[in-house]
C-alpha cells in the first residue's frame, strides 16, 4: 500500500473545519451568554432628578456587561481547547502538534470573529430596548449609518481583545498542561503584577494597570494594531514548546 | 487597598469562569451538531434584523440633543447680576407690561422652579420690561472637558400671569421627563473618534429666570418666600 | 520493506520504566499480534508507534520517520482502542464523514456496508452505544480507514462472541483484499490465531519472542506421563511449566528434543506433541498452568 503524504496546509485546513463541526457548543455558549446579559441588561442603569415641578428620569443601557461576558467566554474557550479531549479527538484523525496548534489558532481567529461582531450587534438588541422603553430615545453612540467608523473600530477593538485573551490562556494552559508545576511561576507573576510596590523593588514602574493601560489607552488604530499583533505573535510562538512536548491519549 | 479588596476581583473572575465552564460542558454534548447550527443562524439573523430595525429607528425617531461642555452653559442668574450679556437663545420671550402705579409679585405654589430677579431701573413710568429666561437641564458628565447632553428644551416654561397690578407665577402642575439611552461600551470605545462620555455623572437643574425691569416710581408688593426671588442691586 | 523498527527504545512514565530496550522489525503487509500480560507495555509500545507517545531512549522509525509529531506517521495510521475520543455531538454518520475527509484511502461504502451488518445506526451518537457495539464501531473505523499501518489495541473488548468472530473475518477478507500492516493486540490469544501470522510476546517490558507463530508452537513441546518418567526423560532440559492433570502430568519443556529423543519419548510411552498456540504463550509469559491452584494448595 502506497503512503499518503499530506502537507501541512492541507492538514491544519481539515483540522480547522472538523473544530468547527465539533465545536459548534462553543459558539452556541457565547450566544447563550450574551442573550442572558441581555436579560440582565436591559434594566438599565437608573438615575434622575426630581424637583418639586419637574421630574427627569434617566435611563442608561450599555453592552458593557455583552463584552464582559464575551471576553470571560474567551478565557474559557482557550482553556477548552488545550483540555486532553480535544487533543485526543484531533489525533483520532490525522494531526501533528504543529497542525494541532495551527489549527486551533485558526478556530480563535474565527471564534473571536464571531464574538467581536456578536457583540457589537447585541447594542442593536440593546438600542432595540431603549426604543421600546417610554419616551424619549437618545443613542449615545451612533450605529452603522450615524458612525460607521466608530461602528467597526469597536468591532476591531472587540476581535483583538477576545483573540489576545484567547492566545495567551490557551498557551498559558499549554505549559500547565505539559507541566503542572508551570502553573506556580506563571500565578506568581500574575499575582506580584498587581501589587506595584513589588514592581517597584524591582526596580519597574507600574503594576497590573500599566500593563492593562498598555492596551487600553492606546488610541491609534495601527499602534493599537501593532501592539495586539506583536504581543499576540510572541505568544502564539511560546505556544509552540510546550504544544511539541503534550504526548496524546495519556491515561 | 487591602488585601482582600486586590483578591476579590481574581475570585469573581475565578467563579464566573467556572459558571461558563459549566455551561460550556453542559451544553456540549447535551444536543446534536445539527442542533447548534440552528441556534448559530436562528441568532445571527435575529441580530442582523435587530441592526436594520434599529438603524431606521435611530435615523428616524432618536433624539438628536445638543451637547455642551460646562464652560458653555450659561449662568443666567450670574449673568444679571454682574450685568454682562446673555445670549440671545437663553432668552424664552421679552415682554412689556402697563402698570399703574403698583406692582404685586405672587406665586400660587408654594414651591416651583423659577426665580424673580428684580431690578429697579433709574427711569420713570409705567413700562414693566419681563424677559423670561428658560431653565437649565444637562445630564452627564460635563467635568473633564466632556461634554453633558443639554435637554433644555424638553423643560415646559411657565409664563407668569399679568393682571393689572398684579404678576403671578401661576400653578404649575408636575412635569416628567422619560429619557432612556444606550450607549456602547467604553471598553471597545477606545479608537473611535467620539470619545464616549461617561452618563453617570449626574444631572444638573438650574431655574427657569423671570426678569423684571420695574420704574423706580411703581411701589413693588413682593409676596414671595425669600428663595424665590433676587434683588438686583442698583449701582 | 520495514515498517516499523526499533533500536533499544526504552520509555518511561516520569522513572517508572514502562518498556525496557526493545529491538524489533515489523515488516510490511505482516499481520502482527503483540500478546503480553497486564501491565507488560503492549499499549505503551503501540501509542509510541502510533506517534501519540514519545519513546524516553533508543531510536525509534515508523516508515523511516520518528513517529512522535509526524504528520506522514499520522496521515498513515491509524490507532483505534477502547477509549476512542469523538466529539459528544457528533453522529456516526458524521465521524464517518470526519474520517473519510483525513484519510486518503478510506472507504465509505465499505464503512456504511459493515454498520448494517452489525446493526448500528448511524443516526446515533458514540457514547449511546453499548459497550461493545461502540467497540464493533472502533472496529469498523479501523478495517475502513485501509491505513497502510493499522493499529488495534484490543479491539474486541465488550464485544460477543460472534461480533469478535465477524470481526476478525472481516479484517482479514479486507487485508487479502488490500495488505496492509497491521498490529493486532488482544489478551485472547486464541481468538486472534487464525489472522495473525507474526507475534510479538511482550514481557515484563521487554520483548520476549518475536517471529512467526508456526516457529513459536514448534519451539515448544508438551510432554505427558507419570512424574518419574518425566523427569527421567527431561534431563537437562529447560522445563518451562508442570501441570498436574489427575493421575497423569503435562510438562511444557523447549523443544530442543533430537528426532533420536523424540523416538525415545515414544518408546517410554511419553505423549508429545507440539504445543498450542496459547500455552505456548502462557509458557513464554511464566504463566504456569496450574500456578493460581498452587496458592489455594499452600
Amino acid at each position: 500500500m502506497s503512503l499518503t503524504h499530506r502537507t501541512m496546509g492541507e492538514v491544519v485546513k481539515q483540522q480547522f473545519l472538523f473544530k468547527l463541526r465539533s465545536n459548534a457548543a462553543v459558539i452556541t455558549v457565547l450566544f447563550v451568554m450574551q442573550a442572558v446579559v441581555w436579560g440582565l441588561m436591559i434594566g438599565g442603569a437608573n438615575t434622575g432628578l426630581s424637583m418639586s415641578t419637574f421630574e427627569l428620569r434617566w435611563n442608561l443601557i450599555t453592552n458593557d456587561g455583552v463584552v464582559i461576558a464575551s471576553l470571560l467566554w474567551a478565557l474559557v474557550v482557550g482553556v477548552i481547547l488545550t483540555t486532553p479531549g480535544q487533543r485526543n479527538a484531533s489525533f483520532t484523525y490525522v494531526s501533528s502538534p504543529v497542525t494541532e496548534n495551527l489549527a486551533n489558532f485558526c478556530f480563535f481567529g474565527l471564534a473571536a470573529i464571531i464574538a467581536g461582531v456578536t457583540t457589537v450587534l447585541s447594542g442593536s438588541v440593546m438600542k432595540l430596548v431603549v426604543f421600546m422603553k417610554d419616551g424619549n430615545s437618545i443613542i449615545e453612540t451612533g450605529g452603522l449609518i450615524a458612525a460607521p467608523l466608530d461602528f467597526f473600530s469597536r468591532i476591531v477593538v472587540m476581535i483583538l481583545y477576545t483573540l489576545l485573551i484567547m492566545v495567551v490562556v490557551y498557551t498559558f494552559m499549554l505549559f500547565v498542561q505539559m507541566n503542572r508545576l508551570m502553573i506556580v511561576p506563571i500565578v506568581l507573576l500574575v499575582l506580584l503584577s498587581t501589587k506595584s510596590g513589588v514592581f517597584d523593588l524591582l526596580g519597574i514602574e507600574g503594576n497590573m494597570g500599566t500593563l492593562f493601560d498598555f492596551f487600553y489607552k492606546e488610541s491609534s488604530f495601527w499602534l493599537f494594531l501593532v501592539k495586539t499583533g506583536v504581543v499576540m505573535v510572541i505568544v502564539s510562538i511560546l505556544s509552540f514548546f510546550p504544544s511539541s512536548r503534550i504526548e496524546v491519549k495519556q491515561s | 487597598m487591602t488585601a482582600i479588596e486586590s483578591v476579590l476581583p481574581i475570585i469573581a473572575v475565578i467563579l464566573l469562569f467556572l459558571v461558563v465552564w459549566g455551561i460550556q460542558r453542559a451544553l456540549q454534548n447535551r444536543f446534536t451538531r445539527k442542533t447548534h447550527y440552528k441556534v448559530i443562524i436562528g441568532y445571527i439573523t435575529f441580530l442582523l434584523v435587530a441592526l436594520i430595525v434599529t438603524e431606521i429607528l435611530e435615523q428616524t425617531t432618536s433624539l438628536n440633543l445638543p451637547r455642551i461642555t460646562s464652560q458653555e452653559k450659561v449662568d443666567v442668574g450670574r449673568a444679571i447680576l454682574s450685568d454682562k450679556s446673555i445670549p440671545k437663545n437663553q432668552l424664552v420671550t421679552e415682554r412689556t407690561h402697563e402698570v399703574d402705579g403698583k406692582l404685586s409679585i405672587k406665586a400660587e405654589q408654594r414651591e416651583y422652579e423659577t426665580i424673580f430677579y428684580i431690578e429697579r431701573s433709574f427711569e420713570n413710568g409705567n413700562t414693566v420690561t419681563e424677559r423670561v429666561y428658560k431653565p437649565s437641564l444637562t445630564i452627564g458628565d460635563g467635568g473633564n472637558g466632556g461634554k453633558s447632553y443639554d435637554l433644555s428644551q424638553y423643560v415646559k416654561v411657565s409664563l407668569p400671569v399679568w393682571k393689572g397690578q398684579e404678576v403671578v407665577m401661576p400653578f404649575q402642575s408636575k412635569q416628567e421627563l422619560f429619557i432612556s439611552a444606550y450607549r456602547d461600551s467604553i471598553f471597545i470605545s477606545q479608537l473611535t473618534s467620539n470619545q464616549v462620555g461617561n452618563l453617570y455623572g449626574g444631572s444638573e437643574m438650574s431655574y427657569g429666570i423671570v426678569h423684571l425691569i420695574i420704574p423706580e416710581n411703581i411701589e413693588l408688593d413682593i409676596q414671595l418666600a425669600p428663595d424665590y426671588y433676587v434683588e438686583v442691586p442698583r449701582d | 520493506m520495514t515498517v516499523i523498527s526499533m533500536k533499544h527504545v526504552s520509555k518511561n512514565y516520569s522513572r517508572i520504566a514502562a518498556l525496557t530496550d526493545l529491538t524489533v522489525k515489523i515488516e510490511e503487509n505482516v499481520i502482527t499480534g503483540i500478546v503480553g500480560r497486564n501491565g507488560a507495555g503492549k499499549t505503551t509500545l503501540l501509542k509510541m508507534i502510533a506517534g501519540f507517545q514519545k519513546a524516553t531512549k533508543g531510536e525509534l522509525r515508523v516508515f523511516d520517520e520518528n513517529p512522535f509529531r509526524s504528520l506522514l506517521v499520522s496521515a498513515n495510521s491509524i490507532y483505534i482502542d477502547d477509549a476512542m475520543s469523538y466529539p459528544g455531538s457528533m453522529k456516526l454518520h458524521e465521524l464517518l464523514d470526519e474520517f473519510n475527509r483525513f484519510y486518503a484511502n478510506w472507504n465509505e461504502e465499505l464503512a456504511v456496508r459493515l454498520m448494517e451488518y452489525f446493526s448500528i445506526p448511524l443516526n446515533s451518537r458514540h457514547r449511546f452505544l453499548s459497550k461493545g457495539k461502540r467497540s464493533t464501531f472502533n472496529a469498523i473505523v479501523g478495517i475502513a480507514a485501509r491505513c497502510p499501518l493499522t493499529i488495534f489495541d484490543e479491539p474486541t473488548t465488550g464485544m460477543d462472541t460472534a461480533a469478535r468472530n465477524d470481526f476478525y473475518r472481516a479484517l482479514l477478507k479486507d487485508y487479502i483484499a488490500f495488505p496492509r500492516t497491521i498490529l493486532l493486540s488482544s489478551h485472547y490469544i486464541d481468538e486472534m490465531k487464525d489472522v495473525l501470522e507474526d507475534l510479538l510476546v511482550i514481557h515484563r517490558k521487554r520483548i520476549r519472542y518475536h517471529g512467526s507463530i508456526s516457529d513459536l508452537q514448534e519451539a515448544h513441546l508438551s510432554l505427558r506421563g507419570s512424574s518419574e518418567q518425566l523427569s527421567g526423560s527431561t534431563l537437562g532440559k529447560i522445563i518451562v511449566s508442570k501441570t498436574t492433570r489427575g493421575l497423569q502430568e503435562e510438562w511444557i519443556v523447549e523443544n530442543d528434543f533430537s528426532d533420536a529423543e523424540r523416538a525415545e519419548l515414544n518408546r517410554q510411552g511419553i505423549t508429545n506433541t507440539t504445543v498450542s498456540l496459547n500455552d505456548a504463550y502462557l509458557a513464554l509469559t511464566e504463566q504456569p498452568r496450574g500456578g493460581i491452584d498452587d496458592v489455594f494448595n499452600a
